[in-house]
């Protein structure tokens, strides 16, 4: 009986090789960008870039030489569905669609505008999604910027990609993934900040960003409103820079360009309990540069630094506080932070919240700490002696 | 002779339920409960006492007996049935929905084809290979939460009981029933043992420590997916999406599925021999193994017809499958204790 069992087991075996629902790379239209657009009779238009790897492979200078051959493809197809579209594209494609490598999924103005969040379900649902894609709102459409010529790369999901990991460094704008976007949604009190991409000069680049109520598109936030928002989401990533105007006690002035080495906020206050909203910043920087004749850091300077940092911050944070009062959409999550850690608050304000927010009064305190100048403590021509520095 | 020791008990008990919470547990309990979960959990236990107690009293080891009784085993053949049957339908959904273009068929027939032939092993081999499976579950386990940690958000535990104590309650009434069948299981495991009497230690020893481990991995789902978890299907897997070491560890999914499956195995094939062995006493029959090849075909069959898909599974676990559950919790024992035959003083 164990020898039939056992031969029965060995004629299995060769069913444990291979590979199961296998797909052939050459049979796979592999999506770099997704652009998703509203119609204006109802449904949507799915753009696709498919990279085309031979093509990349020539644009990069790889060996094959001759002809012209294009690094990506572009597909459109109108569906009432975003899933019926991407159903139909092998019809032109000759390819199986396969959106596991989408580096990016952009969202046309007007469908954000509708609603976000019903271009997403489907990507949502898909096995094959990967959630830390990038979505981005695309101005005009999202089939306009996925026509765009990037500077420097060949595919336009590499593009924006590569333009979301460099966001750290100018504090404008941060990447939001698909998984943060479906993360808000469910939540009370706080929405999604998606990057505006769009046409700056020919190229595709970040215009600033899309401010949501719900999964709704109501305002757009320029950089500088933009980077006051990410003060008080504590989004602002060690390396971001930072310029200041400054004007030390001799009365010299010029600026100067710090690099944020750690922002955390903590929002506090309860306004029902007649205490208003409040954010504590704490920002840590070092100089990286001082356009200021004759700079020398002493303790005086170190704290009129620290002033400067203080005032700036603080305009940043204003303007971001004014764009959320005037698109009435809550980025920050002032509306969790009630609903967290004020609950009974929260249900008072709850339904008229987005209303309150034209209005919401916000006390922001900021604490800077400048902690390194790097190799030198005064600009050229300062030294001990001349100007006693620390 | 003892010959399936205590912890081995408890630990299959461990397995079966922490391993598989991914599959089944997430989209039927969390999505009533939401971010109190744990809460749920830990209500879960106490609730189960009195049903452990009753059981333990009115059904200490289950002999062939009067009609009552063989109607009383007949309904927890079926019972244990039923949830073998579920356990194999969820894990033929999850991976119906990784592997898009494979047959139900071919992945239920060759798993129910093993899950038999162990159950015709016997229990002794089945609690013994959970002992084996228990670290691998555990490192499993403790990969993810090491990976998934920096995405954990413990603000999004809060505010507790936003929604009131309603949906917690009927969440545990959820968790209780679905460990109902394991406390029905007990006196044919105990009796397995050798044990004259049904003994409540290891399942109180495997209840709690699944308790606490869910509770622990609860929490950790829900900060980091917040309420987006009450409609996440398969948190470990979205989880494995969100994690970003595609560098470091392609097969994370993979990973993350091994123990779940490990966990489907024995559950199911826990419930199928639960199910020869009471369908044996119902009808007199000295030995179960026999009765374990139709009763996979009958599980094969509905797995694959018993449940249109998933959703109507989960519409039956969430509205039917409680009241089931408890009443038959109760109802056994009581025909079984009803239909004991008089002990003849000599």
């Amino acid at each position: 009986m164990k020898g039939w069992a056992g031969a029965a087991l060995l004629l299995l075996l060769p069913l444990l090789t291979g590979c199961w629902s296998l797909k052939e790379p050459e049979e796979l239209g592999i999506v770099a960008a997704m652009g998703v657009d509203a119609l204006s009779g109802g449904g949507y238009r799915v753009t696709l870039e498919v990279a085309h790897p031979s093509g990349l492979s020539k644009a990069a200078g790889g060996t094959g030489g001759g002809g012209k051959t294009a690094s990506a493809y572009y597909l459109s197809e109108d569906a009432p569905t975003v899933y019926q579209a991407l159903k139909r594209m092998p019809h032109v494609l000759a390819r199986q669609v396969f959106w596991s490598q989408t580096r990016v999924l952009i969202v046309g103005e007007p469908l954000a505008k509708r609603n976000l969040l019903d271009a997403v379900d489907l990507l949502a649902r898909g096995e094959q999604t990967r959630l830390e894609m990038p979505v981005v709102v695309g101005r005009p459409t999202a089939a306009a910027v996925l026509h765009l010529k990037p500077l420097g790369e060949s595919l336009i999901g590499n593009a924006i990609v590569t333009q979301m990991h460099n966001a750290a460094r100018v504090a404008a704008y941060r990447a939001t993934s698909l998984n943060d976007v479906l993360e808000a949604a469910p939540e009370e009190g706080i929405d999604p900040l998606l990057p505006l991409v769009g046409n700056q000069l020919g190229y595709p680049a970040v215009l600033g960003s899309a401010l949501l109520r719900g999964g709704r598109m109501v305002d757009t936030a320029t950089p500088a409103e933009s980077t006051g928002i990410l003060w008080l989401r504590g989004e602002i990533r060690p390396g971001a820079e930072l310029s200041v105007p400054f004007s030390d006690t001799g009365g010299r002035t010029g600026n100067l360009g710090l690099t944020v080495t750690g922002a955390q906020v903590r929002i506090g206050g309860d306004p029902a309990q007649g205490s208003p909203l409040s954010a504590r910043l704490e920002v840590k920087a070092e100089v990286m540069e001082a356009d200021v004749t004759g700079f020398a850091l002493t303790p005086t300077n170190l704290m009129q630094m620290d002033r400067a940092i203080a005032r700036r911050v603080l305009g940043q944070v204003e303007k971001g506080l004014a764009a959320i009062a005037r698109s009435r959409s809550d980025p920050v999550g002032f509306g969790r932070y009630l609903h967290r850690f004020h609950p009974a608050s929260w249900r008072q304000v709850k339904a008229t919240w987005y209303r309150h927010l034209n209005r919401l009064p916000v006390r922001v305190n900021v604490s800077p700490e400048v902690s390194r100048s790097h190799m030198t403590t005064g600009t050229p021509g300062i030294w001990p002696g001349k100007t006693r520095g620390i | 002779m003892e010959r399936i020791p205590s912890f081995a008990w408890s630990i299959l008990l461990i397995v079966c339920l922490f391993a598989t919470f991914g599959l089944f547990g997430m989209f039927w309990i969390l999505s009533v409960t939401g971010r109190d979960f744990w809460i749920a959990i830990l209500l879960a236990l106490p609730a189960l006492l009195p049903l452990l107690l009753w059981t333990r009293f009115a059904m200490p080891s289950p002999r062939p007996g009067s009609l009552l009784r063989a109607v009383a085993y007949a309904l927890a053949a079926a019972y244990f049935l039923l949830l073998s049957v579920m356990t194999v339908h969820v894990m033929n959904d999850m991976m119906g929905t990784l592997l898009e273009e494979t047959p139900a068929v071919a992945i239920a027939l060759p798993f129910l084809a093993v899950v038999v032939y162990a159950a015709h092993s016997g229990l002794e081999v089945v609690a013994r290979l959970a002992v084996l499976v228990l670290p691998v579950v555990l490192m499993g386990f403790g990969v993810i939460l090491v990976l998934a940690l920096p995405l954990v958000d413990p603000g999004n535990l809060l505010p507790i009981l936003d929604g009131g104590w309603g949906p917690v309650f009927r969440s545990a009434s959820l968790i209780a029933a679905w460990w109902t069948g394991f406390i029905l299981l007990a006196p044919w495991v105990e009796r397995e043992r050798s044990q004259p009497a049904c003994s409540c230690r290891p399942l109180l020893l495997g209840f709690g420590t699944v308790a606490l481990l869910l509770t622990l991995l609860g929490g950790l789902l829900v900060g980091i997916f917040g309420l987006r978890l009450q409609v996440v299907t398969y948190p470990v897997f979205v989880l494995s999406r969100m994690v970003n070491i595609s560098h470091l560890l392609t097969r994370f999914v993979s990973l993350a599925i091994s123990p779940a499956f490990l966990g489907v195995f024995l559950m199911a094939t826990l419930f199928l021999w639960g199910s020869s062995r009471a369908a044996a006493d119902a009808f007199h029959l000295a030995d179960n193994r026999p009765l374990l090849l139709p009763l996979g075909f009958w599980a094969l069959f509905f797995v694959l017809h018993g449940f249109p898909g998933k959703m109507a599974l989960v519409s039956f676990l969430q509205q039917t499958f409680p009241v089931v559950a408890l009443i038959l919790g109760f109802l056994v024992p009581l025909l079984s204790w009803l239909g004991r035959t008089p002990q003849v003083r000599p």
